[in-house]
């Protein structure tokens, strides 16, 4: 799986990929996309450095993978808090405008949904990679 | 005020995180104590406040039932949420004594965070398919508990745990997906008011379907095999924390489904309850009666005692659900508690084999007879906790007329004295040959955990009143849907 043309290949895939999870997540609210999505399109990402470059992937990202995912969930109860002290409900939405683009919680809510997807196809992944 | 509903479940959650960024930290455990106490508090204040003003509903996100999730905690809910939160804190402290750093720092605490999290999901979810989400972070985290250590027999416990609750969560999920399709709502006031419009074949199919699927999971008559293969496998404060949460939890998604939906259309659902009942309680105790390792036999009073509630449901009148109501709570603290004495017999006097331990009364008085207190509370003893529940439910049966019922009841309840006592004569009772001498100390974290257990049991037993009386508002409140379709969906109509 390491021949030249699929390291040189990768380098621009694992790129173009990133940026289109990334793509995913920010299209999700109103058309098909959203975190889950955006999450697996990143994953494949990370695991195809992991599998090109037979190094492991955990080393080079700034959490272990199963700590992202912790860290998304809290991302998503963070959105719910705000929610709470900013609409009365728990997980209300709170939108505001910047520059015609309307922002809002359930894009924080998203991230969060990102995050945990990313975090746990990357571990599950590398554990299958590391016991290969 | 309305929004203290998510807050129980918000709490865990959070200190579930906590858990899990800080497991390698030496004092993290000690900080989830404060997120427990936390968790009791706003139960506490639910209780009152669903007393105070009846049911409470929060809408997450503000959008309308049917369309929106809601949370609602009435009575029932926060009551045994309440008991739940004092059961948690309880294995907690026990577990900090008793669990290696190994499994801390694969995530215990955590997995018990969320655990708790899921069954206050399951009791405050106001919304079918919200409640099935609930259920499974309940069930996906007793899997972690259970099989953490890597274990061999611990695995093998485990594993007809995992594929029979896989199998109890489809049963549930295709129940919902079918109903949804015929009534297109997925709130429980909304399916109690669309049911009326739907054919009696379709509305008993799904009762059946959640029976099974449900029953699964809580160890009901032929589906009860994997509870006493997996329960006496970890760690005690695992198993009693599992035996006061996981199986009650799901009696209560039981008692709540049917009070509020499927009753009033199915009353001849009550037969087939019945029997469940009386079989569940007869197989478990006789499962009991032949066993001589504690905590397997212990495993399998939980199973009969399972059969008392469905009992109790099967009775349907406000006596009967009331007396459920208090037998699941006595069982919570009772149950529990043994399973923690349980663990204390085998330090102190050296096997969870009856014939083999050596008997703790002569060193462990103390012990002795807090065991005396939960066990015979179990048993129905009169001035203990249980014979309040099971008397309400022998008045409730003579009503209705269930002679037989009745019968098998106190049947079973002797069978439950015996085994007890069994349990008393050989572990701590003194024989000559085998008496224990004091070489192990007492443990605080452990022993205080039990004291307090008892303690209630004791004051359910002897101070019933309140509890009594909360539970037969609870029971009002569970069988008068028009309650919570006034509440939740007034607004909607």
């Amino acid at each position: 799986m390491s021949t030249l043309i699929i390291r040189v290949a990768a380098k621009y895939l694992i790129a173009v990929i990133l940026l289109y999870s990334l793509f995913l997540l920010l299209r999700g609210h109103n058309n098909p996309g959203g975190g889950f999505v955006g999450g697996l399109a990143a994953a494949i990402a990370w695991s195809m450095f992991g599998i090109v470059y037979k190094e492991s992937v955990t080393k080079r990202l700034f959490l272990t993978p199963s700590k992202i995912s912790a860290l998304g969930v809290f991302v998503m109860l963070l959105s719910g808090v705000m929610g709470l002290f900013g609409g009365g409900q728990f997980f209300s939405g709170i939108w505001v405008q910047i520059g015609g683009i309307a922002l809002g919680t359930p894009l924080i809510f998203d991230i969060g949904v990102y995050l945990t997807v990313f975090g746990a196809v990357v571990n599950i992944v590398t554990y299958f990679e590391e016991s290969l | 005020m309305n929004q203290v509903v998510v807050l129980p479940v918000f709490i865990a959650l959070c200190f579930a995180l906590m858990m899990f960024f800080f497991k390698k930290h030496r004092f993290a455990h000690h900080i989830g104590l404060l997120g427990l106490g936390a968790i009791l508090a706003a139960s506490v204040w639910l209780l009152y406040g669903s007393y105070d003003e009846g049911i409470l509903v929060a809408q997450l996100g503000g959008w309308r039932p049917p369309y929106g999730i809601s949370f609602q905690a009435d009575v029932f809910s926060s009551l045994i949420n309440v008991f739940i939160a004092i059961l948690a804190i309880c294995a907690y402290v026990f577990s900090m004594d008793e669990i290696k750093s190994y499994r801390a720092h694969a995530g215990y605490y955590s997995a018990m965070f969320t655990l708790y999290a899921g069954a206050n999901g399951v009791l405050f979810a106001g919304d079918i398919f919200n409640m099935y989400v609930w259920i499974e972070v309940l069930v996906v985290s007793s899997f972690l508990l259970l099989s953490m250590g890597q274990d061999k027999k611990q695995i093998t416990g485990a594993l007809p745990y995992v594929l029979l609750n896989f199998l109890g969560s489809m049963f549930i999920l295709s129940t919902i997906a079918l109903l949804y399709g015929l009534t297109g709502a997925l709130n429980i006031a909304q399916i109690s008011i669309e049911l009326a419009s739907v054919p009696d074949v379709a509305t008993a199919t799904f009762a059946a379907m959640f029976i099974v699927g449900i029953g699964i999971k809580s160890a009901i008559f032929p589906l009860f095999f994997w509870l006493p293969e997996s329960y006496h496998r970890p760690p005690a404060a695992v198993s009693a924390f599992f035996a006061g949460v996981v199986t009650k939890v799901g009696v209560c998604a039981l008692f709540k489904l049917f009070g509020l939906v499927f009753f009033r259309e199915m009353p001849y659902f009550k037969d087939i309850l019945v029997w469940i009942g009386i079989l569940t309680m007869v197989t478990g105790v006789l499962g009991a009666v032949a066993l001589y390792d504690i905590r397997r036999l212990l495993s399998y009073h939980i199973i009969s005692q399972i059969g008392y509630m469905i009992f109790g449901l099967a009775l349907f009148g406000v006596k009967g659900l009331s007396a459920a109501i208090f037998f699941i709570i006595h069982n919570i603290i009772a149950k529990s508690n043994l399973f923690f004495i349980g663990a204390e017999l085998k330090r102190l006097g050296g096997s969870y084999n009856l014939q083999k331990t050596r008997a703790l009364y002569r060193a462990y008085p103390f012990m002795s007879i807090l065991f005396f207190i939960s066990a015979y509370s179990l048993a129905g003893i009169p001035p203990l906790s249980g014979f309040w529940g099971k008397l309400g439910l022998a008045q409730a049966g003579i009503e209705e007329g269930e002679y037989f019922g009745v019968a098998v009841c106190f049947g079973v309840g002797l069978l439950t004295t015996y085994s007890m006592t069994k349990v008393w004569i050989l572990g701590f009772w003194e024989c000559s040959d085998k008496t224990c001498h004091l070489t192990q100390k007492y443990h605080l974290k452990r022993n205080v955990p039990i004291f307090i257990l008892s303690a209630i049991s004791l004051y359910l037993g002897l101070f019933p009143t309140l509890v009594l009386d909360l539970s037969t508002l609870a029971a009002e409140q569970l069988l008068s849907p028009e309650l919570y379709i006034q509440k939740i969906l007034g607004g909607a109509q």
